[in-house]
């Protein structure tokens, strides 16, 4: 009763003291919140790119392709005359300039060539590109809606998924992952190393409790902490509909969040035995958690990347509660949920008996 | 129930091939205020990380309150009050928050906690600062929570290392005065200091250590009279020359002879017989404008058991 007492007023301790030390809040926060406004701007960014449309002509299936392009999920259109649209692409305030002639209704009719232009500022290959297939693309589903459409060909789109999922969404997992490496391992870090840099690791030595109480106190206060912002941060996610997991998916996305947060507070308590500072805890805990991330996915799908991040990223732990989390959340799967959470239970278990060991040995040598 | 608080036996610590401490024997008494002094490196902390259990001896035996350490230190833990010299304090959490940790580490009972709680931040004048974070405490008040937090759990034996260092003159004289009154409950208290006054004022004997090895160990007053019974501060003009110095250590019932700044200070043994000798010895070879006989002073005593030279 003395033992479970004292892990609980140790761990209790140190979320009191996390949530007192702005320091320790900026470090463990500041870098998932830089990461999803990286996030929330490049989706703003490339999503849709902005256009001039000049509308020479005032017929009918003039105006049926400015609706398409106003429609359209690659283009954001603002109608301009052609000095201003020549202005406006000067200025680089739109990517490229489209101009349906006066005559394309004539020539629509008439079965003449395609007279729409397009003027692009080509400053680089990656939006050019998308303004090269985007146009095309959309004249494609100007002419499918004709009655005398003369575009036999067509495409028949199957999804593999249930539904499609935005980007900001799809990327937030890895930022949610993110932030439970980060919590869990720096904030497990400082609240071992602020102990032995302020000396108080002597009041814990001199109470009448065993090691193993103060280091399942201290893992025990990090883990919960690095549990309640990611409850925090995960009902604001919910609320607002950016992930929410569909009915029981709930269980496997918390399991998956509470293993990779045990393991990171394994990690974390192994660092701050191991450093016994603030500065190189930080320093190591945030490079650590930040390699993590980008292994496991965290700016574009694993599976996208060249072969060797590919091999790198099946030997990153977050890889696989990235990908439990994004079956979980975004498609209502179990699939790989067996292996995902298998590999996380050996790296909760692995992180645990690092944390443990490590912090043994440094308590028995003060 | 045994009448020795702390007995060291034989106790050795070694650190690789360095030896801190080398066949330390000394017995703290029930009830006494007792005293380990020590230039820096002495092995003072090494002595006291032993009998609080945070190390163990290379060899010999240390029991607390009849308890050997090695056996059973939760144990002796629980016995002890411990006041380091860093205070080990949580500066992010309130004084109260600090000595409701210490209640649940120790398991101190819930019932009567908040009372407790309440009567010690009284006696350590900081009921009105119970709920500020300890960060916004002088050292002073950071000195006394950490008093009263040794005492929350209703220790045995309390350690207190260096209690007067880093505190105002004040705060010092108000934690010896809560020192002596735990004397006088009957408590027993270790303390090791570099203070020679706060030794002579609080404790009841002294051992002093040098290089891992018991040198001295006495009451204060035992300890200056084996020094001798009185210092003679002469002044002289012009300032006394070498070959009255050799001449004063030769006469008998003297202890010491030094000459600095144009003076010359004597130690002697056996009272005014050997004081007149001095001062005739004196007053043969030059002009003697002051003389002031007074007590050796701990302090000279510890320099010469120890010596003058810097420690790290």
């Amino acid at each position: 009763m003395g033992s479970l007492r004292a892990v609980l007023a140790i761990a209790a301790k140190d979320i009191v003291t996390w949530a007192r030390t702005p320091s320790a809040i900026a470090v463990s926060l500041l870098p998932p919140i830089a990461f999803l406004l990286i996030i929330f701007i490049v989706a703003g960014a490339t999503g849709r790119n902005p256009v001039a449309v000049v509308v020479e002509g005032n017929g009918p299936q003039a105006q049926r392709l400015v609706s398409i392009l106003n429609d359209s999920d690659a283009f954001r259109v603002q109608a301009a005359a052609p000095d201003e649209a020549a202005h406006l692409l000067d200025t680089l305030q739109v990517a490229a300039v489209i101009t349906i002639p006066a005559s394309f209704d004539d020539d629509y009719r008439m079965h003449r060539p395609d007279p729409v232009r397009i003027r692009i500022n080509n400053l680089n290959l990656d939006f050019t590109n998308d303004l090269r297939r985007s146009l095309p693309a959309a004249i494609t589903r100007f002419y499918a809606g004709q009655p005398d459409n003369p575009v036999m060909v067509g495409v028949a789109e199957s999804d593999l998924r249930p539904h499609d999922v935005d980007l900001v969404q799809f990327e937030l997992v890895p930022v949610l992952v993110l932030l439970l490496t980060l919590m869990g391992i720096v904030n497990g870090g400082l609240a071992t190393a602020r102990e032995f840099e302020d000396l108080t690791i002597k009041a814990l030595l001199l109470a009448p409790v065993g090691r193993g109480v103060l280091i399942a106190g201290k893992i025990l206060g990090c883990w919960v902490m690095t549990m309640l912002v990611a409850m925090v941060v995960l009902i604001l996610a919910a609320v607002s509909g950016f992930l929410q997991p569909a009915g029981w998916y709930w269980l496997p996305a918390l399991a998956v969040i509470g293993l990779i947060a045990l393991a990171a507070a394994g990690v974390g308590a192994a660092l701050g035995g191991t450093f016994r500072r603030f500065a190189p805890v930080s320093a190591v805990g945030i490079n650590v958690a930040i390699y993590l991330f980008f292994l496991s996915g965290g700016i574009s799908v694993a599976a996208f990347l060249p072969d060797w991040i590919q091999a790198l990223a099946h030997f990153t732990p977050t890889f696989y509660g990235v990908d439990a989390l994004e079956a979980a959340i975004f498609y209502q799967s179990t699939e790989n949920l067996g292996r995902d959470v298998a590999v996380l239970v050996l790296t909760a278990a692995g992180g645990l008996a690092l944390g443990i060991v490590s912090l043994r040995r440094r308590l028995d040598a003060f | 129930m045994t009448v020795t608080a702390i007995e060291l036996i034989g106790v050795t610590k070694r650190f690789g091939s360095f030896t801190a401490i080398d066949n330390l024997s000394v017995r703290v008494e029930r009830g006494e205020v007792f005293g380990l002094l020590g230039p820096n490196g002495s092995g003072k902390t090494t002595t006291i990380n032993m009998i609080s259990g945070l190390s163990r001896p290379t060899a010999g035996r240390v029991t607390v309150l009849g308890v050997d350490m090695v056996a059973d230190p939760q144990r002796i833990r629980r016995s002890l009050g411990t006041v380091p010299q860093e205070n080990a304090l949580y500066e992010e959490l309130t004084a109260e928050a600090n000595l409701r940790f210490h209640a649940d580490l120790f398991d101190v009972p819930r019932k009567g906690l908040q009372e407790r709680i309440t009567s010690l931040l009284e006696l350590a004048q900081l009921e009105e600062r119970r709920k500020s974070r300890v960060s916004t405490f002088s050292g002073g008040m950071k000195r006394r929570l950490a008093l009263v937090r040794a005492l929350l759990h209703d220790p045995e034996l309390l350690y207190f290392d260096e209690p007067g260092l880093g505190v105002d003159v004040q705060s010092r004289r108000a934690l010896w005065d809560r020192i002596l009154e735990l004397k006088e409950r009957g408590s027993t208290v270790l303390i090791t200091t570099n203070y020679l006054e706060e030794a002579n004022v609080l404790c009841d004997r002294l051992a002093i250590i040098d290089r891992g090895r018991l040198v001295a160990l006495d009451s204060p007053s035992n300890l200056r009279r084996s020094f001798g019974d009185t210092v003679l501060d002469i002044r002289t003009q012009p300032a006394p020359t070498e070959d009255l110095v050799r001449e004063v250590r030769a006469l008998q019932g003297v202890v010491s002879a030094i000459a600095s700044n144009g003076s010359i200070q004597v130690t002697v043994e056996g009272g005014g017989d050997v004081t007149g000798k001095v001062v005739t010895a004196v007053v043969a070879s030059t002009s003697l404008e002051e003389i002031q006989s007074r007590e050796p002073s701990l302090d000279e005593v510890f320099l010469s058991l120890t010596g003058k030279e810097l420690r790290e």
